[in-house]
């Protein structure tokens, strides 16, 4: 499937835009025919304390959910974007330096398993203006 | 839909004032890279800086995913986005694509994404862009 507006790698809202007072989780997707994806994390408005923007993955054994990535912690306002799959560098070879832009916070250079999902964790209680999306790629 | 042939996004024209120049929203189309040409057909004064910039889907703002590395001469510049990319190979002594290629960018592109053109002065350039999608 490519090409044409709808389809699976299309942009995907997971976590829609609200104001949370508690972690928020994406549903779980399945990686299927796809080799990465780009997450963005879009911040409206910042609440005390921070919140975590993580990747995690599920095992089919016990449905025993497992962090795959290094937590981004995020303080204040603003757009985020990971990076994942196998293939993508901050600085590819030959390039003298990054030549990725700030925003983009991490790389996860590793496949995508079977399932997983974006997680983000609260540090406390505050009001924090947030949304998630994904758009998976080939 | 022919999403993986050259796209104008910016026609080749002569674009004068302070900038920046903006090309339309794109969308990816299932695109796992694109390969982006800057034709500068006549520089002018100082530089410009070509940004590729995504378009949240909450509020529609834009981020820039790629420092800028300006160019001051009228020739064709080239920048590409996508995986796997390497100026110098592994096992290459030295760079083995031409040095027109002023970047290279290793993220997926975003869904939705538009060329940002910053200029250095007001001077005028006569430039175009076009961009094609890598499947």
């Amino acid at each position: 499937m490519r090409g044409g507006v709808g389809g699976r790698y299309d942009e995907q809202i997971q976590v829609a835009r609200g104001v949370y007072t508690s972690g928020q989780s994406g549903p779980w997707i399945r990686s299927g025919p796809t080799n990465g994806a780009l997450l963005v994390v879009r911040v409206v408005s910042a609440g005390t304390g921070n919140i975590t923007f993580r990747i995690q993955g599920r095992e089919p054994l016990e449905q025993t959910i497992y962090q795959l990535d290094q937590s981004v912690t995020i303080t204040t306002a603003g757009t985020y974007v990971k990076a994942f799959g196998s293939g993508y560098k901050m600085q590819p070879q030959g390039e003298a330096a990054d030549t990725t832009h700030a925003n983009i916070v991490q790389i996860v250079g590793v496949h995508p398993p079977d399932e997983w999902r974006v997680s983000m964790g609260k540090s406390d209680a505050s009001a924090w203006e947030f949304g998630v999306s994904v758009r998976l790629v080939n | 839909m022919q999403v993986y042939e050259d796209q104008i996004v910016l026609p080749l024209a002569t674009y004068g004032g302070a900038g920046p120049i903006n090309s339309p929203d794109q969308r990816a189309f299932g695109a796992s890279g694109l390969y982006i040409v800057l034709h500068v057909k006549t520089a002018g004064t100082t530089t410009l800086a070509l940004r590729i910039e995504g378009k949240e889907p909450f509020e529609g703002t834009y981020y820039q995913t790629n420092v800028d590395v300006t160019v001051t001469t009228a020739v064709r510049h080239m920048w590409i986005m996508g995986k796997d990319l390497a100026k110098t190979p592994p096992g290459e002594a030295a760079a083995t694509i031409q040095s027109a290629v002023r970047q290279l960018v290793a993220i997926p592109p975003p869904d939705t994404f538009r060329i940002s053109i910053a200029k250095g002065d007001t001077s005028d350039w006569v430039f175009g862009v076009t961009v094609r999608r890598v499947p």
